[in-house]
């Protein structure tokens, strides 16, 4: 049976998606009704930070105690955490060239994130550069323990010290701009919520059959 | 393609502006459209977990 927790992110994501639309928004400058990108753009940064999470856990766990188990878990939740941070990064560009009228501004949010992704795209190469199965899982390892902590300081930290078109940063906690209207979390939270739960939705398949695939090569 | 996305959005801009609001309701259309597409991934989602649990049983 398909467990509960993806039956909670699929409906989740299904009460995003057309509350999303359909829901009263509050009247913004310059955003417009583009604000309903809230519910579809940032969901894609929570749930990789999360996917990418879990991917450190592995990490850590596999030079505690190492197991090539743990290794694969780490690369594969790495993988859809950089999927959701790719289209996180298109859907940023696009919502951007209406709103700040151009797809790339050379702000500090935008190339922090634009340098932690090149981070984690080398953590893919270097896992592609190593034939031994040790020693690529050993190495790996200690790469996303590195990364991990370096992205959460590029596009967490280094943006809110600076000026930045980026909410959420310059100085601002959080979505201060946005915090007035609950009726907005209404909808975002279980966005979140739901996209989150479909990552390690995909990243459990993708998981369980590089386990099966292992499993026949054996 | 973000040109071919601005070209759309004024394409879109000039065709609402024609169309007002009497057609809105067809906007529930569109929402009906993203039902199906994502009821459509989901199916599929289950049947690989699915067809997943069948191989590890073995």
């Amino acid at each position: 049976m398909i467990s509960w927790w993806k039956i909670v992110g699929v409906i989740c994501v299904f009460y995003a998606l057309i509350g999303g639309l359909l829901m009263p928004i509050p009247d913004l400058p310059i955003l417009e009704q583009s604000i309903r990108n809230l519910f579809y753009h940032v969901p894609m940064w929570f749930g990789m930070i999360l996917l990418l999470s879990a991917s450190l856990y592995h990490a850590v766990r596999y030079l505690s105690k190492p197991n090539l188990n743990s290794d694969m878990r780490s690369a594969q939740y790495a993988y859809i955490g950089i999927l959701y941070g790719v289209i996180g990064l298109i859907t940023g560009m696009v919502w951007a060239n209406y709103t700040w009228g151009t797809p790339w501004t050379n702000d500090p949010k935008l190339n922090s994130a634009a340098i932690g992704m090149l981070m984690y795209l080398a953590y893919m190469v270097l896992r592609g550069s190593i034939e031994d199965e040790e020693k690529r899982a050993r190495v790996s390892a200690v790469y996303n323990i590195f990364c991990f902590p370096v992205y959460l300081v590029l596009i967490f930290i280094l943006p809110r010290l600076t000026d930045s078109l980026h909410p959420g940063n310059g100085g601002n906690p959080g979505f201060n701009s946005y915090d007035l209207d609950s009726r907005l979390r209404m909808v975002f939270y279980p966005a979140v919520l739901g996209w989150t739960l479909l990552g390690f939705w995909i990243a459990q398949l993708s998981i369980r059959y590089k386990t099966l695939e292992q499993r026949q090569h054996d | 393609m973000i040109n071919f996305l601005s070209i759309l959005l004024q394409q879109a801009q000039n065709a609402s502006e024609l169309a007002d609001a009497a057609d809105t309701h067809k906007f529930y259309v569109v929402i009906a459209v993203i039902g199906v597409l994502f009821a459509g991934i989901v199916t599929y989602l289950v049947s690989l977990d699915k067809k997943i649990s069948k191989l590890e049983k073995k």
